[in-house]
């Protein structure tokens, strides 16, 4: 499956979504997905995917959570580790540690708790070739 | 050797005619076989568990969808190939499995494409496309025993899929069919339009829509029991558990098939 998010510049969310928690719904207990998720509802307890997760405006998670890439725009109550891009829009809450290799946060977002970025360790630089 | 195992109602005279073609093109293709007609004096699980033992490695399903479906959930738990000739023109599995008409059938028995393909079981039960659950009120829905789901809404329906909706929903644009993967989908479907809703929009039906992998589900109910029912067939009642079982039988498949 392909990413939901282009590594190359600003997230976009894509229809390929293995797992959509919808308005509708709550979800209690620990939920390890291995595709992309989209989440519009309620998660209580841990949440984590190999691949890319899109929290939706309105949603409210209240667990930890892990994925490749994330874009939030929902409200999280718990620790955040992304291990690519993290997005926060305007719309986004989080209330926790962030832990990230590249991170960026629109106007009005709301941020409370420590966060670590890595984008410089992950990348070390090649070393120069000598003929 | 193959199996014919013919359904109660194909002795109705409208399907005279495309059984006489369709047993002359098996015995031109070289496959025709030892037939059993089911009556209702006649158990089908007998008269199949009786072939096999006979050394039929071929079980062919002559009828509509309902009669491969019986055929299905009998020889699941033998290592047989399942074949199908569809004698009523609306069948919905003909068009998944890429039959065209009966004698299209014949031609795919003697090419023989055998397809594994996953089933889905409930219970003691095998299904083959999906469950549905109408009514869900006091539902409570735990996928691989991690966590749980719970329906804000009691108008919600829900459905468990193992290769799609397509025997649920009468609408061919809106089938979903998922290819072999070795999960089941859960989907949390929003309400059914009624009264002035049906026929002004007010949102997107796709905004309630929620939809989960998961391999072991277990179904059950606070205080009630809710219907359970496999491929708009078989009715259960709740708890039920659900699992998949991955490459479970050997189906016969056409070149167009959508599986």
């Amino acid at each position: 499956m392909a990413a939901m998010f282009s590594k190359n510049s600003t997230p976009t969310v894509s229809n390929d979504a293995e797992t959509i928690i919808g308005k509708s719904v709550k979800i209690e207990g620990t939920f390890n997905g291995e595709g992309n998720i989209i989440v519009e509802g309620e998660v209580n307890g841990n949440l984590k995917t190999d691949k890319d997760l899109d929290v939706k405006e309105g949603s409210k998670i209240t667990a930890d959570i892990e994925a490749a890439n994330m874009k939030i725009a929902g409200e999280i109550n718990g620790n955040v580790k992304c291990h690519g891009n993290l997005d926060i829009s305007g719309q986004g809450k989080i209330i926790g540690d962030i832990e990230t290799k590249l991170i960026s946060i629109a106007t009005g977002a709301v941020l409370k708790g420590h966060c670590a970025t890595n984008a410089h360790e992950a990348k070390p630089k090649e070393s120069p070739k000598h003929d | 050797m193959f199996f014919y195992f013919y359904d109660t109602f194909i002795n109705e005279k409208r399907f005279e005619s495309d059984l006489i073609k369709t047993e002359n093109r098996l015995i031109d293709l070289g496959i025709n076989g030892r037939i059993e007609k089911l009556t209702i004096l006649r158990n089908g699980k007998e008269l199949i568990e009786e072939a096999i033992k006979n050394g039929a490695h071929t079980i062919v399903a002559v009828g509509d969808d309902n009669t491969l479906l019986k055929v299905i959930n009998i020889v699941a738990d033998h290592s047989v190939a399942i074949g199908f000739i569809p004698l009523r023109a609306n069948s919905k599995l003909a068009r998944i499995l890429g039959i065209k008409d009966c004698l299209d059938a014949c031609d795919i028995l003697s090419k023989r494409l055998v397809k594994k393909i996953n089933l889905g079981k409930a219970n003691q039960n095998y299904f083959f496309a999906s469950i549905s659950i109408p009514q869900v009120e006091g539902i409570k829905v735990e996928c691989d025993e991690k966590y749980k789901v719970s329906l804000k809404q009691k108008d919600n329906g829900l459905a468990v899929y193992n290769l799609g909706n397509f025997l649920d929903v009468a609408n061919e644009d809106q089938w979903k069919v998922f290819s072999n993967k070795n999960y089941l989908n859960v989907y949390v479907l929003p309400p059914a339009p009624s009264g002035l809703s049906k026929y002004f929009k007010t949102n997107n039906p796709q905004d309630a829509i929620s939809v989960f992998p998961a391999k072991k589900i277990k179904i059950s109910a606070e205080g009630k029991t809710l219907s359970v029912i496999l491929d708009q067939q078989t009715t259960l009642k709740t708890p039920v558990q659900v699992t998949i079982k991955p490459k479970k039988i050997n189906l016969i498949v056409g070149r167009h098939r959508k599986i």
